[in-house]
């Protein structure tokens, strides 16, 4: 079989902007940042008591009492997201598109809320017990596994954890597995739910987080700010989409990978760039037919003139012609959800002709020249967008999107 | 009228799983009520931590309705108030 072409047919998100993807978009387009302070965890002890909370978010609104008491933070927010981009792709289950639809969703840090608390159980209750769910709700693949339950699918299906590209990297195997005919349907994306204090302390003591609120791109920004949430895309054969009738949201056309190999913390421009090509050669694009580029962009002084270097490094004099913009100034750094929740922000960029602005902005960066479409979305007719990932080890992972009626 | 551990259990089913008091008896099996063996492990772990006992994992296994949770729970009972009454006699 030859490769298919690969439509996004239906996009669902839980993040600090809101639980559903028209949340989620309405906070993009308007700018609004979904950063605040901190309220599910003590943060009196951190140097930092801000983030990107999902507020409002009741598990009995979604789930029965014993199936939300399966289930941590995380996959719930999976399953909500899956349900919605399922619900917007209108997929009609038959016996058959169950055994060949994929799930494919990536975590960075799985169950951390349901791993500390059975630790402060361990250590810190008078006989030491923990809930027999603890294992369950954390592992890393329960996000994974939830989702097929909950939609009643078959096929491959498996968690990858790349830190904060995590996300990505589940997106382009899946989007892999739909064009090359290993499945008919995937839904891929991401999860996280991080807010649990030790792994705050853990961010703390890296000294990775801002103060106040995250500031990509911009001169005197002071770090990343931490997000939750979850984002997921169902992925299908173009054609098989267009004979059912499903919306076209964008297509999905290329996906590249690449590892610094240099440091685990300090990211490496070359590498970065070695996967954007990566992409675009999986795309059979030109570097000149990208207009857009949603930036991994986290606001922290190494990360923003590593991603400038690497794109002027892939694109050269174009680079200046590109629209850049930093979307977790708004979600926040959502770590494995992120690149689920930007390439969701990606796809509706392309389909509503409005591109997503670089939230929080004061003050250019000569470190940082590019168009960082500042504070305000601009309204934008773009055929080719990429969505990069770059994470902590050095992984890095780029995916690339064309408009849907293009 | 139920004893004490019997009406501890069945409130704490009827309360976890959404069920009328009433619907759940001595008698109800775990299979009836919808609770599998992993519904049945966690009902059990919630009990012993209010009740502050170990249930041995033998026991766990014999536990297929509400009555056999009762019962292990009740002989559990009994073997740590024996040993707390041998630990509290005088020695020699």
């Amino acid at each position: 079989m030859g490769a298919r072409r690969v439509a996004v047919t239906g996009v669902g998100a839980v993040s600090a902007l809101g639980v559903g993807a028209a949340e989620l978009w309405a906070g993009l387009s308007d700018g609004r940042s979904g950063i605040g302070p901190i309220e599910s965890a003590d943060c009196s002890t951190l140097r930092f008591a801000n983030g990107a909370e999902v507020h409002g978010f009741d598990p009995a609104a979604h789930f029965e009492r014993r199936a939300a008491e399966m289930m941590d933070r995380f996959s719930q927010f999976a399953v909500v997201a899956a349900r919605e981009a399922v619900a917007m792709a209108g997929v009609e289950w038959t016996p058959g598109l169950r055994e060949e639809t994929a799930v494919v969703v990536g975590s960075g840090v799985g169950g951390q809320i349901s791993e500390e608390r059975a630790f402060v159980d361990s250590y810190f209750t008078d006989r030491g017990r923990t809930h027999p769910l603890s294992i369950p709700r954390a592992m890393m693949n329960a996000a994974t596994s939830q989702v097929t339950m909950d939609l009643g699918v078959h096929g491959p299906a498996f968690t990858v954890s790349t830190a904060c590209s995590s996300s990505n990297h589940a997106i382009g195997q899946a989007f892999w597995m739909v064009r090359s005919g290993t499945a008919e349907m995937a839904v891929a994306g991401g999860a996280e739910a991080p807010f649990a204090l030790a792994h705050l302390k853990g961010w703390d003591a890296l000294r990775a987080v801002s103060p106040d609120t995250c500031r990509p791109f911009t001169r005197g920004r002071q770090g990343m700010v931490l997000g939750e949430g979850a984002a997921m895309l169902v992925l299908e054969p173009l054609e098989a989409a267009r004979a059912r009738g499903a919306p076209v949201l964008a297509e999905l056309v290329g996906f590249g990978m690449s590892a610094d190999a240099s440091h685990v913390t300090v990211p490496s421009a070359e590498g970065a760039a070695r996967a954007v090509r990566a992409a675009l050669r999986d795309a059979e694009l030109s570097p000149e037919r990208v207009e857009y580029v949603n930036a991994h962009g986290t606001g922290t002084a190494v990360n923003d003139p590593m991603e400038t270097a690497a794109l002027r490094a892939v694109f050269g004099a174009h680079a200046d012609r590109l629209a850049v913009s930093a979307t977790k100034s708004m979600h926040g750094h959502a770590l494995g959800a992120s690149g689920a929740l930007e390439a969701v922000a990606t796809v509706l960029a392309l389909r509503h002709g409005l591109l997503p602005p670089t939230a929080n902005f004061t003050e250019p960066d000569p470190e940082c020249d590019l168009d960082v479409v500042p504070n305000r979305a601009r309204a934008a007719q773009v055929e080719h967008a990429i969505s990069n990932s770059f994470a902590f080890g050095g992984l890095n992972a780029v995916l690339a999107f064309r408009r849907g009626d293009a | 009228m139920y004893d004490e551990l019997t009406q501890r259990v069945i409130g704490h089913i009827a309360r976890t799983h959404s069920l009328p008091e009433e619907s759940v008896t001595p008698e109800s099996t775990f299979d009836e009520l919808g609770i599998d063996s992993l519904g049945a492990m966690c009902l059990v772990a919630d009990l012993e931590i209010e009740l502050g006992v170990d249930v041995p994992n033998e026991e766990l296994l014999r536990v297929k309705s509400v009555g056999d949770a009762i019962d292990s729970l009740a002989r559990v009972l009994a073997g740590a108030a024996e040993q707390a009454e041998a630990g509290a006699a005088p020695q020699g």
